[in-house]
């Protein structure tokens, strides 16, 4: 929910006026259906697990609570989780940011077929992605294969199967959803405040200090809580580029979901990485919030 | 599925609808299927690709011609699932194909049928299914494999025993990311004879992991990696199982594995608790253990029949992916031991793996 707020207008600059009232029948027809898909599709769920990791064998228990808190594994897990979470969501974002702003300064038409080329990778199953992955930046990939060729002393680069790998290939799977969200605030920005920066006579480098990087950065912290929410939830990436210490969250509620069938177990670590996230950006939001 | 372009243009916006509405529909008149279905299909969930086409053909359509009952293939056992069907009573599979862990684990939790040997012949069975509520239908065979274009005579290791010793044979590996099968291999790579593993020396066994540790390049959760990586050139050795190695062979790729040494999996088939198909299902499950059909199907997936008088009836040249059970040195898998010991030791091992 947090996330669809998040990746729609609402942090976007430009927006603070309301152009016209509507009524508010009008307003609550049109907000029924999606809350009727949130609360059936997102609450009920939740609320279903929090129910079942508070529900142990021998009724009301926080047994499995008790049993994460003790564990060394989640919290291994946990944290490595994080951390890979923040590398790719990092990695989009620088990569993603110069992307987006060439996109907003194209014509209509050229920024369309662009957008297709950024959208081409995230129509591509992950495991195909995995096996390109592979073939480019394996030890016997292309990449090493071209630096042999030119003589490189340090190779081959050890790129694939460790965290290298996971942030690489994580960093263009969430590519697109950065891209979108920072392309859009950029295109909101009103031309006639670069001209008039150009007017007072600022360089092309105070520009982007002084306007455009302040005027994006509300998107770009939407871009940014998206790709790391993506990260999070990750579990195929990681498990077929990464190394073995690149274990996911995500692969420890399946262990527990389908394997050993322990649901209380599964349903406390999501609800526990659920409440995580939620603190988490109840934080960024408060540290963000603009000061007026 | 042969829908001519015409007709597919003809749908009217109001018969889409109303094909729609029905396909939404679907699942709640569908959800009493069970109340009117004692003669309706029988549902098996298997695995898709290779092994789904070959449940098909080799059983379930001959099935079918013989005694009438059709029987409807699903994709994707899974006992989450299962015990979402039993806990509501909606009972939408009959017959699970399972792995040896599912199996027992779903046998601890009481998800399975008793198999009844009044209709299901397991007297012929060369291993015996280690639970009265399970046959175990056919093994399947992983091993050491390597690059024959790379790795001519001599330069690979050829056992288990070899595939741990990095001294003689140095070069990256691949392991499974989960403790059963590994610490078999493990322990077999640490020196103990491949038929007196059981109960496992876990502790041997996890030193022994600590000493390959370092030359394990992947540590693989997709089945599919462990040929792809070794075709890659991404690893010098990797286990690999032989319906892999086959597949690759026919595709032109240089890759072998050893049959001298295999660590044998085995696949269960069990009728779900309740199923008010249970005979019908019984009939399939005794029909498919029938050597003929376990021949035609083994042949097709490069399984292990578990029936005694099919390894015969396969072709010759499928044959030499079946290796002879009798062998001691082969590592037969136990699911008994895992059904009790794979939720701690496969915690520890993810741990391990971490650390």
């Amino acid at each position: 929910m947090l996330l669809a707020r998040e990746g729609g207008t609402g942090g976007l600059p430009g927006l603070a006026f309301v152009p016209r009232r509507y009524r508010p029948t009008a307003i609550a027809g049109l907000l029924t259906p999606g809350i009727a898909v949130m609360t059936v599709g997102f609450l009920t769920p939740l609320a279903i697990a929090l129910w079942t990791s508070l529900h142990g064998a021998g009724g009301w228990s926080i047994d499995a609570y008790m049993a994460l808190a003790g564990s060394t594994l989640f919290w291994r897990v946990m944290s490595g989780t994080f951390q890979i979470a923040l590398l790719s969501s990092i990695a989009a974002l620088l990569l993603g940011y110069p992307l987006a702003l060439h996109m907003s300064q194209r014509s209509p038409k050229v920024r369309r077929v662009l957008m297709m080329l950024v959208l081409i990778p995230f129509w591509t199953s992950i495991l195909v992605k995995s096996y390109a992955f592979i073939v480019l930046f394996g030890r016997e990939g292309l990449l090493n294969q071209a630096l042999r060729a030119w003589y490189f002393p340090f190779g081959p680069l050890d790129l694939m199967f460790n965290r290298t790998g996971v942030g690489i290939a994580m960093a263009h799977q969430v590519i697109p959803f950065v891209v979108f969200p920072l392309l859009t605030s950029m295109l909101q920005v009103d031309r006639n405040v670069y001209r008039a920066a150009e007017i007072m006579g600022a360089s092309p480098y105070t520009i982007f200090w002084r306007v455009t990087l302040p005027l994006t950065l509300p998107g770009a912290a939407a871009a940014f809580l998206i790709a790391f929410t993506l990260g999070l939830g990750a579990y195929i990436t990681p498990a077929l580029l990464g190394g073995r210490r690149d274990l996911m969250i995500a692969n420890l509620i399946d262990f527990r979901l389908r394997e050993t069938l322990d649901w209380p177990a599964a349903s406390a670590i999501a609800i526990t990485l659920t409440g995580l996230v939620c603190a988490l950006i109840a934080l960024a939001r408060r540290v963000s919030r603009p000061q007026h | 599925m042969t829908i001519s372009l015409r007709s597919k243009a003809s749908i009217s916006r109001r018969s889409f609808i109303g094909a729609a509405g029905v396909t939404l529909a679907a699942p709640f008149v569908l959800g009493s299927r069970s109340a009117l279905a004692k003669d309706g299909p029988v549902v098996l969930a298997t695995w898709g690709g290779l092994v789904a086409k070959a449940v098909k053909e080799s059983w379930a359509d001959p099935f079918t011609k013989e005694t009438g009952i059709s029987v409807v293939v699903a994709e994707g056992p899974d006992l989450a699932k299962v015990k979402a069907q039993i806990q509501t009573g909606n009972i939408e599979w009959d017959v699970l194909d399972l792995p040896g862990s599912m199996a027992m684990s779903g046998a601890k939790l009481g998800f399975w049928e008793p198999i009844d040997t009044n209709i299901v012949d397991t007297s012929n069975l060369v291993l015996p299914s280690s639970s009265p509520d399970l046959v175990r239908m056919y093994t399947y065979a992983g091993g050491v494999g390597w690059d024959s274009k790379r790795n001519p005579a001599g330069t690979h290791p050829s056992n288990v025993a070899e595939y741990f010793d990095v001294k003689r044979f140095p070069g990256s590996r691949t392991l499974r990311a989960r403790v059963s099968e590994t610490l078999e291999m493990a322990l077999v790579g640490s020196g103990v004879p491949a038929d007196k593993l059981y109960p496992l020396d876990v502790e041997r066994g996890f030193k022994a992991l600590d000493e390959i540790k370092p030359h394990i390049r992947n540590w693989v959760s997709e089945t599919a990696q462990m040929t792809a990586l070794l075709q890659n050139g991404e690893v010098d050795f990797s286990y690999v199982y032989t319906s892999r190695v086959r597949a690759a062979q026919e595709a032109g790729i240089p890759m072998e594995m050893s049959m001298s040494q295999c660590v044998i999996g085995s696949i269960y088939y069990g009728v779900v608790k309740n199923s008010p198909r249970r005979e019908a299902a019984m009939k399939f499950i005794n029909f498919a253990a029938k050597p003929a059909q376990m021949a035609a199907f083994c042949a097709a997936t490069t399984g292990i029949p578990n029936v005694r008088g099919a390894r015969e009836l396969m072709n010759e040249s499928v044959q030499k992916w079946v290796p002879d059970l009798a062998d001691p040195k082969h590592i037969v898998v136990s699911d008994a031991y895992w059904s009790d010991h794979y939720e701690k030791l496969n915690g520890r091992f993810k741990e391990w793996l971490l650390t």
